[in-house]
């Protein structure tokens, strides 16, 4: 039986589990509340909660994308375990007592801290047009993912259109139905399919230290580059990255909305200790993957088609390798599904309560925004597959715009928690003064500088606004407001 | 005492941490050193990063208090009462 032929079954079998899972975990009448429907009424549980978080930040970026790092790279794409840990420790910077706040004052959405910690309308509409720009281009990313996917997986027997449609359905479906009780419910089922597929495929490939000596010799004699201990140009990198995608990736919106559903802080907590060793297997062991087909396929292949050769030639060689490989094709499915589902419920929270909830239905009740919030995520489908079925622009470009634009807000959350003498004008203006320096870095065609990211440089502008703004202002907002209180 | 973001000493030992998972500080151009069939850098950096993980769940354990009662900053709410 070809691979196509088996990972087609088996993933037609776990849509259909999908779409069951959203409408078990539905609940009649318990809908309407924004708090409900957007955050499974505050409940998510260790487990769940551990498993959304997990299917939710690693994409079909991380297991199609980099192994194709690694295989370019070499073995400094060892750098993705230490960036994926980097986001759980700056969530340790914010997250305590941002979900202690999210609890006590009803947060949904990023916007609804803005608000409450900036009291600026300005602020919160600036850094909701850069969330909905950075998880739009992300969305965007996944769809045009699952198209990629089903026809690089099948073969080409499944077409990228029919990959485009038939998962986004999907996902709409299961997401409107249920809301996030239905997605962190599939992010579970998605979550447990990458862990298993991983690492089933490491141990069956089984690589011995004689083995990796032997493999690691046989690289450094005909790409020595990929082996030797990595320049300071290229260490500089590394470093920008870590805090490129410490800071990003704890910011995504539907990772924050995360931290706002978690039952309590022991239930979050456990998940983050948990979360912190998942970069070894997930990251760690695709980028042995990557290692693994420098060999196996040679320098010539394409970094993007690596795991779809990689796979189609192990599956030849046992039953165990066969069934791991269409265990891997499912968890890659999983994976793009499972990031565009959290995306797309956070996308529409944003839009219906942040932004349609302050302007044309404000003063709305929570079921209208609900309602509302549902038609638009059909709404944001149907525009963004239209884009993804005519794509001008490549996967993985898309991803690295996103983070750079996320950063930009960072600041907002971990400044804004950490440091009462933030003010409001500081912290808008260094999200603008950021914003620009992005922009302008990219306009003037300097994606890097000194090999740092130009998102970061931009980061830092933004930091040191923030901090010059605040420190030059003559009375501290938090003085201020114990000053008017008072009197 | 209640949260990690109130003791210095651990975002040091952090940057620390993460400083030793980059080599900036081997050479380079010198001969291939393997380490349990890995490149020797490729170990230290690793290892490096479960030093993370480990004190990540160390930091967590001890320095993230569960107990809820310390007002936060900036409440609106408190401003306009």
């Amino acid at each position: 039986m070809s691979l196509a032929v088996g990972a087609g079954a088996a993933v037609g079998l776990y849509l259909l589990v999908l779409v069951a899972v959203g409408y078990a975990t539905r609940r009649r009448g318990a809908q309407a509340a924004l708090g409900e429907f957007y955050l499974a009424g505050r409940s998510l549980s260790g487990f769940v909660l551990l498993l959304t978080l997990y299917a939710t930040q690693y994409s079909g970026n991380t297991l199609l994308g980099y192994p194709g790092e690694a295989f370019r790279l070499g073995f400094a794409w060892v750098m993705s375990i230490s960036f994926m840990m980097a986001i759980i420790v700056v969530y340790l910077l914010f997250a305590p007592r941002l979900q202690q706040l999210a609890r006590r004052h009803a947060f949904v959405t990023p916007g609804d801290w803005f608000a409450y910690r900036f009291d600026s309308a300005a602020l919160t509409l600036f850094a909701n047009v850069l969330l909905i720009a950075a998880i739009s281009n992300y969305l965007l990313a996944q769809l045009m993912a699952m198209g990629h996917v089903t026809e690089g997986l099948s073969g080409g027997v499944v077409p990228y259109w029919v990959g485009v449609v038939l998962l986004s359905l999907v996902v709409i479906i299961y997401e409107t139905v249920g809301g996030m009780r239905a997605v962190a419910w599939t992010d579970c089922v998605q979550g447990i399919m990458l862990i298993v597929g991983l690492v089933g495929l490491l141990v069956a490939v089984a690589p011995t230290p004689e083995h990796l000596a032997e493999l690691t010799t046989s690289i450094a004699s005909d790409a020595p580059d990929k082996v030797a201990v990595p320049s300071w140009a290229l260490s500089r990198n590394w470093i920008s990255t870590i805090i490129l995608i410490g800071f990003s990736g704890a910011v995504y919106p539907h990772a924050i909305q995360r931290i706002y559903a978690a039952r309590d802080t022991r239930t979050l907590k456990r998940a983050f200790a948990m979360m912190v060793f998942l970069p070894l297997v997930t990251t760690g062991v695709v980028f042995m993957v990557g290692i693994l087909a420098i060999r196996e396929l040679g320098g010539v292949a394409d970094p993007d088609q690596v795991v779809p050769m990689l796979l189609t030639t192990w599956s030849t060689r046992s039953m165990l390798l066969y069934s791991l490989c269409v265990v891997v094709i499912t968890a890659i499915v999983a994976a793009v599904m499972s990031t565009a589902d959290s995306v797309l419920l956070s996308l529409s929270s944003i839009l219906a309560k942040d932004v349609l909830g302050t302007t044309l239905l404000r003063g709305a009740s929570e079921e209208r925004l609900t309602r509302v919030g549902k038609r638009l995520s059909w709404g944001i489908v149907v525009v963004l597959v239209l884009i993804a079925l005519n794509p001008r622009i490549t996967l993985w470009g898309l991803t690295e715009i996103k983070m750079e634009i996320l950063a930009q807000v960072a600041p907002l959350f971990v400044l804004g928690v950490t440091w009462r003498r933030l003010t409001t004008r500081a912290a808008l203006s260094g999200m603008l003064a950021g914003t620009a320096s992005y922009v302008g870095l990219l306009l003037a065609g300097l994606p890097e500088l000194w090999n740092l990211h130009a998102g970061v440089a931009a980061l830092g502008v933004n930091v040191m606004v923030c901090v010059a703004m605040t420190l030059a202002e003559t009375a501290p907002t938090w003085s201020t407001a114990e000053t008017t209180s008072a009197s | 005492m209640r949260e990690p973001r109130s003791h210095p000493w651990i975002w040091a030992v952090y940057i620390a941490l993460f400083g030793a998972s980059v080599p900036w500080y081997l050479p380079t151009g010198g001969p291939l050193r393997l380490w349990f069939g890995l490149p020797h850098w490729v170990v230290i950096s690793v290892s490096a990063s479960l030093a993370v993980a480990l004190f990540t769940v160390f930091v967590i354990s001890r320095f993230w208090s569960e107990n809820a009662d310390d007002e936060p900053p900036a409440p609106i709410e408190d401003r306009e009462t």
